[in-house]
């Protein structure tokens, strides 16, 4: 029986329930020392001093580094960044947000470290700063970086031409249709705008960083979900070779794209490579929250609609505030760009997506890569438009679905299309009527304040679409070795997703090997083959691919070295519960270690590499956007007290399309996830800033992630598959961007309030209901 | 956190001894979930640190007629929320310590140390002084009780002295008629702090007469917030619904609130009129002393 399919438990289960998995977290080197890193305490300022010399005489300190070590005349710049070489190891001339690492000591200890800290002295200019990203783009505001900083040619495609453009960091442009012709066509054209604030992705293991540089080679252990791409940048930082720069990763405790660029890689590496020992440094919790975030955005939605309520253009300005370094936010605004007419068709489309700088905390890639900011606007706009045409906002989505065969926005031709099975599970599971559309509710024929009720329900069903990172490249490597076990290699990192389970699960199957005779690794660049990246939903389905190619290379192998010594042709021969069988002839057959036996080899290889192709031009935004889309829905029923403004969840139901499903189990726990942490962007969380540009609620007493009592009273997850063996679709994320809007939808239709900027407090909910309140007595 | 020196006094006496040999420099330590933070971030830095760890006979709950339940300063809050004794005595002042924070933090957190840290945003300070409890506070001078309607004077200040460690904490019986109530708002995640904390004490005759009632809300202000004017209005009335709103818009209107992170000052005038109501209503759908 196959083993892909079943809800098998995680292979690592009862490591992580007893303490058992090695994270980099609790990974020590004999000699070590502590790294600290000095911050900017200011938004925007000149360095004009920066005095480490105190610091350095401290006993117990080995090592203080500052922009002295990577000044013009020696051979590192520490310099770096993915789209623009805008980041430093160290600032130079100048700090851009509160908590940019000025500088970092390495010491015996984490005490004397901090000590250290406090003896380096430096001197700042303050400078003016912006923080919002429209105030950003507005002429006379302060530059982030003037001039532009250097731009990697790998990525002239993705920024545009921009020479003269202030902050805006990167402009994707899609365009399709005659987006003037459509609105001219239009019945009703509606406008709105949308906002999405700083969030922290709060992985429980924070970033942590081993680097040890020694003869000539640099090894990094550290908490990443993109060894090989970690490797890379910083072999180019070192000026050395691959082969001299190894990167080992362990089990993940979390990461939700935080753990997605280099982050204390450069900072611990020089500061290894500087003081001749290994360093570690682990972030406190504060220090989280000044290293990566949600981006930011404010996204204006124009749309043109028929009476009858069919789309028909769709334009959009939309703003990602990328902080004050680059990192990859231009990928974020294109990936978000490219799908803002949602899973709808829209025959006009133009889309302008920008990354915009601003003196803020760099954003980054949190589970959904923009696409959670883009639904939040798109789906409560539907809700909205679905009222101004007295519509049924579910019948609304039906009409206007994409379907298989038609032309995305994007160019290109859909296939295996699910929304119209997805919304039907979506409605029925909160047993949708028509009737639960606010402005359909006949007990709200007269006013709130007229009902005598203090608590009100109301449902939503809401839809998502989201491409997968295209094109990527997954490689795998199937060692079997002489016993008859199994050795796979990747660069895959478990971070919690279960990526071990189900990698096991497609190896077993795919090379006839009992789950037991698995074994998954760690990711190690010196070890392990190339894997792009553990983000954007794509190991099961990227890696899983390239493990089944690895399979069939395997088996290939196997059946060449077994036709032999059987002296058959190995296209007479099959492979059957484990051995390599004629066909036919079941008596005569071969084990996997009898052939290895009798091959006298120690192990054989087997490889594969799966690589999608696509990408998007730069001026329209045609051409592949994902090698297949994933598609989700979620519906809600919520509890809003119109006393208070408090917000109850009462259920939650996400549909997911899920191609092949691996592992039911995990994809449910995938998916309950995915609305926990959408749960939580949608009623509190928020990064919130004073006004010099400081986050203020730094730490986990005051800034809040839902706990399990904030969960839905009843979370059931529907999991569409394929008819058949289909392709396998990730999961990851995809169910995350529906939840916000879902759960904003359902607050309007219980109280008729609409809030379109998160979190959905329920102090904005009060103020909407007072608001309302005295609208209607107005009117009536 | 360097160059701390960590004083483990043995007895109370010892530990009054220090403290008042210290004075300014030193800082008590019980169970060190709100002492740790305020260390770690920097926002004290005392030269020495006092632990009353070994300090066990501090650890006790008690109850003694004509007296009410004596809880010892070092007493986990958890310990105090799950006693039979107290669960018997006084319901609403368990499922008050219950509230606080989540279970491990209640594991280690000491009864003394919360009410001594003052923290506004903690939930068993405003109970407390609706319960018209006291402390028992000692030093070198002798020992001297407080009631908690005087020991909380600000953020994170109370009338205790630099060199006085809160011992006991006295919360006198409620009478056979009194019923009461404790209603934590939180406008986050259900383990965020109280936007509002509201706790309601009615002492009832059997004609539905309210003798006596002590409203007190938390979490909105520096200190618990007592109305006396308001509380005044029900004494010999029947606590009908529009007395109850009359007494909820007077606590409204007379609290000045506060505005942070879960609510602004002008939710927060919102939000004492709904749960000073709600905690009203609640205590009197109670049953005797909450249960």
């Amino acid at each position: 029986m196959s083993i892909v399919g079943q809800s098998i438990g995680m292979l690592d289960g009862h490591d992580r329930v007893t303490g058992r998995i090695p994270y980099v977290l609790n990974f020590e080197v004999p000699g070590m020392l502590v790294g600290r890193i000095l911050r900017s305490p200011f938004a925007h300022a000149r360095i004009t001093a920066v005095d480490g010399s105190r610091a350095e005489q401290l006993p117990g300190v080995s090592t203080v580094l500052t922009r002295a070590d990577f000044a013009p005349q020696t051979p590192i710049k520490g310099v770096y960044g993915r789209v623009f070489r805008d980041q430093r190891v160290v600032a130079a001339e100048k700090v851009r947000f509160v908590g940019e690492p000025v500088a970092a000591v390495a010491a015996v200890g984490e005490e004397r470290a901090d000590e250290a800290l406090s003896l380096i002295k430096v001197e700042y200019e303050e400078l003016p700063a912006v923080f919002d990203e429209e105030e950003a783009l507005k002429p006379g505001s302060p530059l982030v970086h003037d001039p532009r900083p250097q731009l990697d040619p790998a990525f002239s495609s993705l920024v545009g031409n921009l020479s003269d453009a202030g902050n805006i960091c990167s402009h994707f442009k899609l365009r399709h249709g005659d987006v003037e012709r459509g609105f001219a066509e239009a019945d009703f054209v509606f406008e709105d705008t949308f906002r999405s604030p700083a969030v922290q992705h709060v992985p429980l293991e924070p970033h942590v960083t081993v680097a040890h540089y020694a003869n000539g080679k640099l090894t990094i252990w550290t908490s990443t979900q993109m060894p090989h791409a970690i490797r890379a940048q910083m072999a180019s930082l070192f000026n050395l070779p691959l082969t001299r720069v190894r990167v080992i990763t362990q089990t993940l405790g979390g990461g939700f794209g935080s753990k997605g660029s280099l982050r204390l890689e450069p900072i611990t590496s020089f500061l290894a490579w500087k003081a001749n020992r290994p360093v570690k440094i682990t972030l406190q919790r504060e220090e989280e929250f000044v290293t990566v975030c949600k981006h930011p955005a404010t996204i204006h939605l124009k749309t043109g609609v028929m009476k009858d309520g069919i789309l028909v253009a769709r334009q959009v300005r939309a703003l990602f505030n990328t902080g004050a370094y680059t990192d990859i936010g231009p990928i974020v605004a294109r990936n978000a760009g490219s799908a803002m007419s949602g899973p709808y068709r829209t025959p006009h489309v133009r889309i302008d997506s920008y990354a915009v700088w601003a003196h803020v905390v760099p954003a980054g890639a949190l589970r959904g890569f923009g696409v959670p900011q883009a639904v939040w606007a798109y789906e409560s706009q539907m809700d909205m438009i679905a009222e101004r045409l007295g519509l049924d906002p579910v019948e609304f989505r039906r009409k206007n679905i994409v379907r298989d065969g038609d032309h995305y926005a994007t160019g290109e031709k859909l296939e295996g299309v699910h929304y119209e099975e997805l919304l039907r599970r979506a409605a029925a599971s909160v047993n949708w009527a028509p009737e639960e559309a606010y402005w359909r509710k006949k007990s709200f024929a007269g006013s709130m304040s007229a009902s005598q009720k203090k608590v009100h329900r109301g449902k939503a069903v809401t839809l998502v679409i989201k491409a997968t990172i295209t094109p990527s490249t997954s490689t795998a490597v199937l060692k079997l070795n002489a016993d008859g076990s199994l050795n796979v290699l990747t660069s895959s990192v478990e971070i919690g997703q279960g990526a071990k389970t189900v990698l096991a699960q497609i190896a077993s199957d795919a090379a006839q090997i009992p789950l037991e005779k698995v074994l998954v690794s760690e990711p190690d660049t010196d070890l392990t083959p190339y894997d792009q990246q553990t983000s954007s939903s794509r190991t099961t389905f990227s890696m899983g691919s390239a493990i089944v190619l690895a399979a069939k290379d395997l088996t290939r192998k196997l059946m060449d070295l077994a036709g032999e010594f059987l002296e058959v042709s190995a296209d007479d021969l099959t492979l059957r519960e484990g051995k390599v069988e004629v066909r036919g002839v079941p008596e005569r057959s071969l084990g996997y270690a009898d052939i290895l036996r009798r091959a006298c080899r120690g192990d054989l290889i087997g490889e594969g590499a799966f690589t999608t192709q696509g990408g998007l031009d730069l001026e329209m935004g045609q051409g592949i956007g994902s090698v297949h889309w994933h598609q989700a829905a979620a519906a809600c029923e919520v509890e809003v007290d119109t006393e208070t403004g408090k917000v109850t969840v009462l259920r939650f139901h996400p549909s997911v399309f899920a191609g092949r499903v691996v592992n039911p189990r995990l994809c449910e726990l995938q998916t309950e996830g995915s609305t926990f942490f959408g749960l939580g962007q949608a009623l509190f969380e928020e990064m919130m800033y004073d006004d010099n540009g400081q986050v203020v609620n730094r730490n986990l007493g005051d800034y809040m992630i839902p706990s399990f009592e904030d969960g839905p009273l009843e979370l059931r997850v529907t999991l569409l598959e394929h008819e058949g063996a289909g392709e396998i679709h990730g999961i990851g994320e995809t169910s995350l961007p529906p939840v916000m809007p879902a759960i904003a939808n359902a607050i309007y239709n219980a109280v008729g309030v609409r809030i379109k900027d998160l979190p959905i407090t329920p102090e904005k909910i009060l103020r909407g209901l007072k608001e309302k309140n005295i609208a209607e007595v107005q009117h009536f | 956190m360097p160059n701390i020196k960590l004083l483990q006094p043995t007895s109370i006496q010892e530990a009054v001894s220090m403290l008042s040999e210290h004075r300014d420099d030193a800082k008590i330590i019980a169970g060190g979930t709100a002492m740790v933070i305020m260390l770690r971030n920097r926002l004290i830095a005392p030269s020495a640190l006092l632990s009353l760890g070994r300090l066990q006979n501090l650890r006790y709950i008690r109850h003694e007629p004509g007296i009410g339940l004596r809880i010892g300063a070092l007493t986990a809050i958890r310990e105090a929320e799950v006693s039979p004794l107290v669960r018997e005595k006084n319901p609403t002042l368990a499922q008050t310590f219950g509230e606080v924070a989540n279970v491990r933090v209640r594991n280690t957190a000491t009864v003394g140390g919360n009410l001594s840290e003052a923290d506004y945003a903690s939930d068993p300070p405003c109970v407390l002084v609706a319960m018209r409890a006291r402390v028992k506070a000692n030093s070198v001078r002798g020992e001297r009780e407080i009631p908690l309607t005087e020991l909380f004077q600000g953020f994170y200040e109370t009338s205790l002295a630099p060199d006085e460690v809160l011992t006991e904490l006295i919360i006198p019986d409620p009478s056979p008629t009194t019923r009461s109530a404790y209603i934590r708002y939180v406008t986050r995640s259900s383990e965020d702090r109280p936007c509002v904390g509201l706790a309601a004490v009615l002492d009832m005759e059997p004609d539905g007469i309210c003798k006596d009632m002590r409203v007190v809300a938390g979490a909105v202000a520096s200190t618990p917030q007592e109305v006396q004017s308001a509380e005044t209005l029900a004494r010999g009335q029947r606590l009908t619904d529009k007395l109850t709103k009359e007494i909820a818009d007077a606590y409204s209107s007379a609290i000045d609130p506060i505005s942070d992170m879960r609510g602004s000052d002008w939710y927060r005038k919102q939000m004492i009129r709904v749960f000073v109501r709600r905690a009203i209503q609640k205590a009197l759908a109670s049953g005797r002393n909450g249960t």
